[in-house]
Order: structure tokens, then sequence, then C-alpha cells
């Protein structure tokens, strides 16, 4: 692989971007800091991006030449998990590139309840497949498992949807969040849009929830402050189990908010003491509505 | 029917596992639900949780997608022994 540069807004988040990009962590050896970069006063004024060169080495993959043993091993294994979880399907192993591709020709039907919601059965297949193969040869064997070609295809599908965003990033100069990928479907994602200048991607949240940002090209991540990039239901998770590392952003903590709300709530409500209200639900009604009158 | 998944539970442990002959499993039905409690020799746990309980969430996963075929759903637990 090419060397190249990474931005961040740190030196470890410029490290993280980058070995997304790569699909694998980096060793000391292969990336040198060319900026440390700077926070800046408060975060705003003089902030500089950490800028990082990376030169991944190609590392010693594991040996180009298909074991027969390891492709029989993978396929009965396949074999025996579809048909203990009560799938009929076709197995076929080949060995693409860098790993043992194993593919699973199902009934259409049950096609949808193999893969999971984006793809997280499959995954699980994957994984258990890896297990078992593994403990009958000792050492790591990479296996990828595809049911009726959904990785490819999805693959593709995310970067079109990314293509199209990205379209739209340039034409609005606002940034776009997609929906949340796999590592792998998110490394796709970068790949593909490496190349465009006018805009830039990264990624935010935690698996796998974790999602890639399309942003115009020089601006965007040194002023965004976070929360303002997720959902609102990543939000409200958050509420309920606030991750270790993001402490100081929780939001609406009811004793923050409520001398303020205090002063706005009617004095019907302090009346029957319901003490925690801060927030009038958004959806309800505030007069009843004419058809609830001529009822 | 759900003692088919009792085979693919005690399938999927015992491939993992070191010592097959140590894997136990209890089986209860709700209705639709099936609750399976999993035990396996000490030595063995940490391979059917996997790191980061990777192992487990993938056997949740495979043990959710056989029930979702027969309209069931399938919990597992895994006891110490």
């Amino acid at each position: 692989m090419e060397p190249f540069e990474q931005q961040g807004k740190t030196i470890e988040g410029a490290l993280k971007a980058a070995e997304e990009l790569i699909g694998r962590k980096l060793r000391e050896s292969e990336y040198t800091v060319v900026e440390a970069g700077s926070r800046g006063v408060l975060g705003l004024i003089g902030a500089r991006p950490s800028i990082l060169k990376i030169s991944p080495k190609d590392l010693p993959g594991p040996s180009k030449d298909t074991d027969p043993k390891i492709s029989q091993l993978a396929a009965t294994g396949a074999e025996k998990l579809l048909q203990h979880m009560g799938f009929r399907g076709e197995v076929s192993v080949g060995f693409s590139d860098k790993y043992y591709k194993v593919d699973i020709e199902i009934e259409e039907d049950d096609g949808g309840i193999l893969i999971g919601r984006r793809g997280s059965t499959l995954e699980a297949f994957q994984h258990m497949l890896r297990r078992f193969v593994e403990k009958n040869v000792g050492t790591g064997v990479p296996i990828v498992v595809d049911v009726g070609g959904y990785r490819v295809r999805r693959r593709e599908a995310m970067i079109q949807r990314a293509m199209r965003s990205a379209q739209q990033v340039k034409q609005t100069g606002r940034r776009i969040t997609l929906d949340p990928m796999a590592p792998g479907e998110r490394r796709a994602v970068h790949l593909a849009l490496k190349e465009d200048r006018d805009i830039s991607t990264y990624s935010v949240g935690s698996e796998p929830e974790r999602k890639i940002v399309i942003a115009p090209a020089g601006g965007g991540r040194q002023t965004r402050r976070p929360q303002r990039t997720e959902d609102r239901r990543e939000r409200e998770k958050r509420v309920v189990s606030p991750p270790r590392e993001i402490p100081e952003q929780i939001p609406e903590q009811p004793q923050e908010r409520s001398p303020s709300v205090q002063e706005i709530k009617p004095p019907s409500e302090m009346a029957y003491g319901r003490k925690r209200i801060y927030r009038r639900p958004r959806n309800r009604p505030v007069k009843p509505t004419s058809s609830d009158e001529s009822r | 029917m759900s003692s088919e998944l009792g085979d693919l539970v005690l399938y999927l442990a015992r491939s993992l596992v070191d010592d097959p002959d140590a894997v136990e499993i209890e089986e209860e039905e709700y209705g639709q639900k099936v609750h399976f409690r999993l035990a396996v020799s000490d030595e063995d746990k940490g391979k059917v949780i996997g790191k980061g309980g990777r192992t487990a969430r993938a056997f949740r996963l495979l043990m959710g997608a056989a029930a979702a075929k027969q309209g069931l759903r399938a919990e597992l637990e895994i006891i110490d022994s």
C-alpha cells in the first residue's frame, strides 16, 4: 500500500482513522508524526490538526497457498453448522486473495434470517466457523463467509449511497452522517471516497453503531462538537448508560436543568408534587383539538 | 421442536470446548421462548464466552436464527458449575 498522510484532531485520532482505512492495527514503525498538532486555546483558537505519515508495510500475511485440509475443515464445519441450525444450503469453499472464502447458497426465504440485521448473524456464523477451524488447526485462519453474495452487494450499495451523499455534501456544504455500518463496510466507503479532494470522511460513535461522516474538505472535524454528530436514539441510549470516556456529554441532567425549567412549570403540576417534570412531552396537545370537542 | 435447538446448543458448545463430556444443558420452555442453561468445565468457560463476549454473542445470534426459523425465541445462560 502506498504511503499517505492522515489528519486528525489528535495523534491518536489520526492513528485510529488510518487504522480504519487500512483495516488493521498499525505498528509503530509504520507511521511517523509529521505535525503533532495542538488543541489550541479552548479548542478553538490556534487549534492545529495532527498529521501522521503512514507507510504501511505489506505484512507477511497468511500463506497464499490453499491448505486443502483447511478448506475441507471449513466446508464440513459450515455444512454441519447449517444443518444443526436447521438450514439447508450448498456450501462451496474457495480461496480469495488472503482468505478462505466460504459461500453459502440457501433458499431465498432463509437468507434473511441467516444474514441477520446488518449482517450480524452472518458475522456470528463466520466467527463460530473460525473458532471451529482454528480449534482443529491450532492457528488463526482467515475465513470469510458470505450468503448469496450478500457481502459484495451490500458493500457496493453502501459505496453507491456514500457517493450520492458525497455529492450532496458538495452541493450543500453540510456534512452528512451515514447509517451505521460494519467495520469492513466503513473501510470500503472510506477507501472509495479517499480520492475525492472536496470532501473528507471520518467515523463517529462506537460499535456496532459506528457511522461514517462525510464532511466538506477543510471543514468540519475541528469545529464540530461530538454530540451534534449523533442522532437522538444514540443520545438517549447514553443517558441510560453513559460510556466512561464521554461522561461530560450526558445531556439534560435534571439537576442542571431543573432551576430554569421549574420557572416555566405550570403551577398545577407543582401542586401535585410531581417534582421531576422538566419538560412537557413534545407531542401532547396543549389544548383539546376541535375534533375532541365535537365528540 | 425445541429439542432441535437443544441439539444446536450442544453441538456449538461441544465444538468450542476442550472437554466435551463436561458440557451440560438444561432447557425450559415458556410459550414461544426457550431458555437454555449451559454448563461447561471451568477451564472451558472462556472458550464459550470468548474475547469480550464475542463467542457468546455469536452463540446467541446463531441460536436466535435457528429459533426464528421455527417461530421461537431462544435465550442462553452460561452458568457457573
